[in-house]
Order: structure tokens, then sequence, then C-alpha cells
């Protein structure tokens, strides 16, 4: 059950956010305009049906006047017929005027009655519904008619219970038109003591004064006693008197208060009807105290002036009472116009009301939108961080609400001003505030700068990270390939090692043949040199045979010097033999020169000689070393052999080893993979790190700067 | 004039044909003892006993080499007026006889006090010689010594 109320209340909630605020204050503005509606409704129908009440009150009224003059005119017929019946002349003048205001009297009556009989529910069906179509004013008047007509013919008693007859039928109908135009069931009371005085004590007064009229006129023309008062004389005065002193006079004073008390004061009743009033009382007063002298039984032949005197009164009572008509129409009407003007103020103050209400609603509204929206626009300005617009707009605001010095800021209440006062406080504190951060804001970018570069290093040594795992893991696949590779050439190298064994064997064989082929250049060797070494002899003997040459030409040389200077001793007979001398030193000039030139050549040959011989002896020993060195390889073949036979099986070992290795390059590979994952990550977590520490050290400097401020202010 | 051409220390010197009195390969000497390093020794020539001098010594300060033009020179030399004696200088490249115009010689630019012996000089043939006077060779203690008991 609470659940369910809640989550109405919360539904109502949401509902109400999808509404502005001015569509929620029309709603509630609507809400509250029913009821008033409805009361002006009723209030309205009310009024009408008071108005309704008066104005059938009214045309009840309108048939009670000439009604009354009917009443008026019957009674003194009936008082004076009876007395012209008893032998009175000024009676009897008196009919025939009497008969014609009758008439007349009817005739008013008839054609009122015409005319409101639908209205007050008087026409001839309504009549008869209640057996009453006797009623009818037709009906009554061809009663009249009659009367009139047997006025000469029948007595006093006659005529007495044949008006007394249709004074009872206009009795009657007086009362049913009071019933029917609701003047005797009035709810108000203002006009109720005025209608008592109307409909029930004057036509009583009326009645009372021609039945007494009537009782005076028959004591003074008794048989069995002269001025003797009757019984109905006694009881009719006792009633008069009581109405006359009374009653009318209480009637009166209520009226005066009532009228005071209800629905406003009628200004003619208030003045003029009390001492009218008085004035029919006097009269009425006067008139009683000469009928009690009858009461006493004073006989007195003064009666007969009495019964004029009755006349008279009863025509000033029903002048009262006409004017009572009056009166009370004037009150009637006096109501109307209150509830006319009652029914007009609910409407017309209703209307204002709910225009005045609505007028409020749009302008509230509008005064409470307009801010809010603009306020709410600055916020989003604000939350949008431009500053500058936002104080831009607030000064626009604040120029086109004219908000300039009328009141102070501590005076004003409305919420709404207050939140602008506040934002305004804000923006200017947000500018101070913006001004400080973009101050610290340099050097947070100079830290954030410092610490993105720092975090970039960072990353790019992941990267480098990254790509020496990679490298890693390359050169782990490259040496997985290698190894199959090398696994491969061990096979190969197996069938290799095969073909080598075949091919040492052949290998064998030719060694030895070289080895053969060898000794014997050895020996070639061996020959060339000897015979070398005797070339070499040969030469040194060809020198010596120069030296000597070099020796004679000297000599000769040395001769012909000598015998130039013995030629010159000799003179002019030296003379041919120092040319003989000089010829000869010529020749072992030239002699010496050539000897020279072989004995160089000699030099050379010998030299070439010499080291052909010891290019010989190296070669020779070369040829022995490579002799034995063959001798030595084939050895080495041999055991190559052997070796060979022994290393295919281990090649298989190697090979299953190779195998091995493969597996755990393979295995080096995923974990390297592996690795290579977890530096993505790494490098995935320091790039969101990067991001989060910058937004981080922005939002956490700038909020510090902001709080530091507000407590600051605080 | 006939001059008999020799080397000493690479250089050419000259002495003339008219105080030679014969040119002879070289021999075995007899030491002198005390002598200077330039008087190398003695020889026996047609039965007298002749000095030999190491020109090349003298001149240059080089001991002569032994080559096959390496000869002894024999001079005629006068210690004393009207006594003549013969000297053997030792040369090196003894080959040729050269035969210049008079005319040509020419005074030394510089006489050193050391070598009074070194006479003119003459350009023949692509050459310079300076002449060797033999009479100023030996000096006269050394000649005293040589050939006191002679004198």
């Amino acid at each position: 059950m609470f659940s369910l109320k809640y989550n109405f209340n919360q539904k109502a909630k949401e509902t109400l956010k999808k509404f502005t605020v001015s569509q929620k204050i029309t709603f509630i503005g609507v809400i509250l305009a029913i009821p008033m509606i409805i009361q002006m409704f009723f209030l309205v129908i009310n009024s009408g049906k008071d108005i309704d009440v008066a104005e059938k009150e009214i045309a009840g009224l309108e048939i009670i006047r000439p009604l009354s003059s009917v009443i008026e005119f019957v009674s003194l017929h009936k008082l004076h017929s009876v007395n012209a019946a008893s032998g009175s002349e000024a009676s009897a003048a008196k009919l025939t005027g009497l008969v014609k205001s009758a008439s007349t009297a009817f005739a008013a009556l008839d054609s009122v009655f015409k005319e409101h009989s639908s209205y007050l529910s008087l026409e001839e069906e309504d009549l008869k519904a209640v057996f009453k179509q006797d009623l009818l004013p037709e009906n009554l008047r061809k009663e009249f008619d009659q009367i009139v007509e047997k006025t000469s013919i029948a007595n006093a008693g006659e005529l007495e219970s044949e008006h007394d007859k249709l004074l009872a039928g206009l009795f009657s109908l007086l009362k049913l038109t009071g019933d029917n135009s609701n003047l005797i069931l009035d709810p108000e009371l203002d006009t109720y003591y005025m209608m008592d005085i109307v409909v029930i004590t004057m036509p009583e007064i009326i009645k009372l004064l021609s039945a007494t009229g009537v009782e005076i006129s028959k004591t003074m023309h008794s048989e069995d006693g002269a001025g003797k008062a009757t019984f109905e004389f006694l009881t009719h005065f006792n009633q008069f008197k009581k109405l006359a002193a009374v009653t009318l006079r209480e009637n009166a004073q209520l009226v005066i208060r009532s009228d005071e008390d209800n629905h406003g004061v009628n200004e003619a009743v208030q003045k003029e009807f009390p001492a009218l009033t008085d004035t029919l009382v006097t009269e009425l007063n006067s008139l009683l105290d000469q009928m009690g002298n009858i009461a006493s039984g004073m006989h007195s032949k003064e009666n007969g002036s009495l019964i004029m005197k009755v006349g008279d009164v009863s025509g000033k009572a029903f002048t009262f009472w006409q004017k009572s008509g009056y009166y009370l129409e004037d009150m009637l009407g006096e109501r109307i116009g209150y509830y006319s003007r009652i029914r007009f103020a609910a409407i017309f103050i209703s209307l204002f009301a709910i225009v005045f209400a609505g007028w409020l609603t749009i302008t509230i509204s509008r005064q409470l939108i307009k801010p809010i929206t603009e306020v709410s626009k600055i916020s989003t300005v604000i939350a949008e961080g431009k500053i500058d617009r936002a104080k831009e707009l607030l000064e626009e605001f604040d120029r086109e609400n004219n908000n300039e010095g009328t009141t102070s800021d501590q005076d004003i209440r409305d919420e709404i001003w207050l939140v602008y006062i506040s934002m305004n406080k804000m923006v200017e504190d947000l500018r101070e505030l913006l001004s400080e951060v973009r101050k610290s804001g340099v050097h947070v970018t100079s830290g954030v700068t410092g610490i993105t570069s720092s975090i970039r290093n960072l990353e790019a040594s992941v990267a480098e990270q990254a790509a020496s795992s990679n490298e890693v893991n390359a050169t782990s696949k490259e040496i997985t390939a290698a190894t199959k590779d090398l696994a491969n050439m061990m096979n190969d190298i197996m069938g290799l090692a095969d073909e080598t064994l075949s091919l040492a064997n052949t290998g064998q064989t030719g060694f030895d043949e070289i080895s053969e082929t060898m000794a014997t250049l050895t020996n070639a060797t061996k020959d060339i040199s000897e015979k070398l070494k005797i070339l070499y002899q040969k030469t040194g003997n060809i020198n010596n045979i120069l030296t000597t040459i070099t020796k004679v030409a000297t000599q000769t040389n040395l001769l012909s010097l000598n015998a130039s200077i013995e030629a010159e001793k000799a003179g002019e007979y030296g003379a041919g033999f120092s040319v003989v001398a000089k010829e000869i030193r010529r020749l072992a000039d030239q002699t010496a020169v050539a000897a020279l030139e072989i004995e160089e050549m000699i030099t050379d040959m010998q030299k070439a000689v010499k080291e052909g011989v010891i290019g010989i002896e190296v070669y020779s020993s070369q040829t022995k070393n490579y002799s034995e060195k063959i001798t030595d390889i084939s050895r080495d073949f041999v055991r190559i052999i052997e070796n060979t036979n022994t290393i295919i099986p281990r090649f298989e070992m190697i090979n299953d080893g190779m195998q091995m290795n493969t597996k755990a390059a393979d295995q080096i590979r995923e974990a390297m993979d592996q690795l290579n994952d977890v530096t993505n990550h790494t490098k995935d977590s320091i790039s969101e790190f990067r991001e989060i520490s910058e937004n981080l050290n922005m939002a956490v400097r700038s909020l510090h700067t902001v709080v530091s401020k507000f407590s600051a202010d605080s | 004039m006939l001059f008999l051409q020799f080397q000493a220390a690479d250089n050419n010197f000259g002495i003339s044909v008219d105080d030679i009195v014969e040119i002879i390969p070289p021999v075995n000497l007899k030491s002198i003892a005390r002598a200077p390093a330039y008087v190398p020794g003695q020889f026996n020539y047609r039965g007298k006993l002749v000095p030999v001098i190491d020109i090349s010594l003298l001149i240059s300060g080089s001991r002569v080499k032994n080559l096959l033009s390496t000869r002894i020179i024999l001079v005629k030399y006068q210690p004393a007026e009207n006594r003549e004696e013969t000297i053997g200088l030792m040369c090196e490249q003894v080959m040729d006889i050269v035969e210049p115009e008079a005319e040509a010689f020419e005074t030394p630019g510089y006489v050193a006090e050391q070598t009074p012996y070194l006479g003119k000089v003459i350009y023949h043939k692509n050459k310079i010689f300076q002449l060797v006077k033999t009479d100023d060779l030996l000096n006269e203690d050394l000649k005293k010594r040589l050939f006191s008991e002679k004198i």
C-alpha cells in the first residue's frame, strides 16, 4: 500500500518534471478557478432564485392592489347597502358611486389577474384543481353584480350575508394570491411585517371596519332595544381594537426595525411610514373611543354620523393600505436591486478574480520564468565556462529589469533576484578565480608538461621494450627456423659424411700415387743442384782470367806513362814515341774497362747461379716436406675414415637435441608473445595513466584553488 | 807543358813531368821509426834509399787506398843547392798525362799556412787541377832529419 502510494508520488513527480513552470502555474490556477466558478454559479443561481421570489411577490402585489380596491369598495358597498336598507339616505346616495368604483376596480383586477395568472399558477385549471374556480375575478364580479341587482330589493340581513360571502371569496383569493406569490411564506425578514400589514392586518381592519359599521347600523335600527350593542359588535370591536391598537402599531415598529436590519434601509419607509401609521392609529383610536361609547351601552344619535365616519376611516385605512402596498413593492424592488447588485457583484468579482488570477498567473509566471530562463541561460553559459559572456548577459539582464538603486540588495526577498544577486557575485568571484587559476595554470601546465614528457619517455622506453621483446620474439623465431635449417643441414652433413667417407677412400689411393711422384721429383732436383755447383766453379775460373787481363792492362798503362815521360825527356826526338805511348795507354784503358764490364757480368751470373742453387735446395727440401706431409695426410685420411664412421651416430644424437632446441625456442616464443601482451597492456595503462594524470592533475589543482578560495571567503 | 794527373781525397792535382824520374807500382816499404804518419817508410831504388810520402794524408788527412791505379811517383828533390835527391810520392788514380796551355794557369784565391807546396790552379777538360811544387813539400825539420848526413 505504502509502496503504491510512493509509486504514485514518484510518478506524479516524474510527470510534473515534463511540464514547464508556467504550465504548472496555469494548472494550479485552473484547479483553483473551478471551485470559484462553481461557487459563483451557485451564488448566481441563489440570487436568481431570490430575485425570482421577489418578482413573484411583486406580481402578487400587483394583483393584490386592485383586489384591495375591490375589497374596500365591496366592504363600503356592504356597509352602505345594509345601512341604506335600514333606511339611511346618506348611505343610499353613496351606493351608485361605490358600484362604479367597484366595477372599475374589478376590471383592473381582471386585467392584472389575467396578466399574472400563469406566472403565479392562478389560471382556471389551477383553481379548478383545488376546487376554487369560484375565486376567478370574473365569477366574483358576477356575484357582485347579482348583489348590486338585489340591493334595492333585499333586506339588510340578506345583503349582509351576500356581501359576507363575496368578501370571504375575495379574502380567499387574497390569501391564495399571497400564498402563490410567496408573499406569506417569504423567507426574507425585511418585508415580512410589511407583508403582514398589507396581506393580513389591513384587509382584516377593512373587513372589521365594515363589519362593525354594519353592527352599529343594526343597533341603531334594532327593534328590541335601541342602542344596545350586539354580541357580534363586541366581538368585532374587540378584534378591531386589538388589531388597530396593538398589532398594527407593533407591526409598524417591527417593519422599521427589520428594514434597518435587512438588505439596507428604505429611506421613504423610515421617514414616512411611522407618521402615516401614527395618523391612521390616531384616527382608528378616535373611532374606537366613539365605538367604546356604544360598547358601554351609551345610546346616542350620533351613531348615524359614526357610520359615515367608519366609511371615512375605512377610506383612510384603504389609502394607508395602498401606500403600504407601494412601500412593500418599493422594498421588494429594493431587495431585487440588492440581489441583482449581489449577483452582479458576484459575477463581476468572480470574473474580475478569474481575469486577475489569469493576469497574475501570466505575469508571475513570466516574472518567474523570464529571470529563471535568463539565470538558467547564464548558468549554462557559466557551465560552458564563458564567464565574460555571462557577465555581459548579467549586465544586459540588469538593464532590462531596471534594477538600478530602487531597492537595496538587503531588502530584496524575491528568491530569483537573490539567485541573480548571488550569481552576479559568483560570476565576479569566478572572474577573480579565473585570473588566479590562469596564473597558477601556467605553473600547472609546466608541471603537467614535465609529467607528460616523463610519461612520454616512459612510453618510449616501454615501446622500446616492446620493440626489443618483438625483436627477441623474431630472434626466437629465427632461432627456431635456424635450428630447423641446422637440423636439415645436419641431415645433409650426414649424407655428406657418407660421401666424404667414400671420397676419403679414393683420396687415399691418390695420395699414394702422389707420394711416388714426389720421390722422383726429389731425385731430379738433386741432379740440377749438382750441375749448378759445377757451373759456379767454372765462372770462378773465368774471373781469375779476367783479373789477369786487368793486371796486364794496368801494367801497360804504367808502361805507357813512363814511356811518355821518357819521350818528353828525349825532347824533339821523343815526340813520335810520345804519340805511340799515348795510343798504347788508350788501348790499355779500353781493355781495363772491357775487363771491368765482363767482370761485372760474371759477378751477376755467379750471383744468379748461387741463388738458383739455393732455390733448388729450398725446393728440394720443400718437396721432401710435402712428401712427408702427404704421408701424414694419408695417415689422417685413414683416421678421418675411422672418425667419420664413429661421427654418424653422434650426428643423429645431435639431431634429436636440435629438435628439443626447436621446441624450447617455440616455448620461448610463446613466452615472449605473453610478455609482449603484458607490455602492450603496460603501454595502454601508461597512456591511460598519462591521460588520467593530466586530467587529475588539472582537476585537483583547479579544485584545490577553488576550494581554498571559497573557504577563505567563508 | 805536360802534367801527370793524380787524385787526393777526390780532388785533382798535377805534377810537372819535368820533375818526374819514373812511375813505379807500389812496393813493400820499410818503415821509419818515429817518422810522421805521412811518411809511411822508405825503399831501395836502384841502390839508393828513397823516402816515400803519403801525399793524400799530407793534403787531405786520409790515408791512400790500395788500388790498381795507386802508384809511387819518383820525383827530383833539392834539399840544398847543388844537391839532388829523389823522393817517392804515393798517389791514387795515377792514370793519365795532360797538356794544358801555360796562359790558363791562375793564382789560387786562398793559400793556407800548412800547404805552401800548393801552386797555381788550372781548368782543363772539365776538371780543376792544382799544381804541386815538389821542392816545398817537406818542411825544414823533416828535410834535416831525412837528409842530414848528406848535407
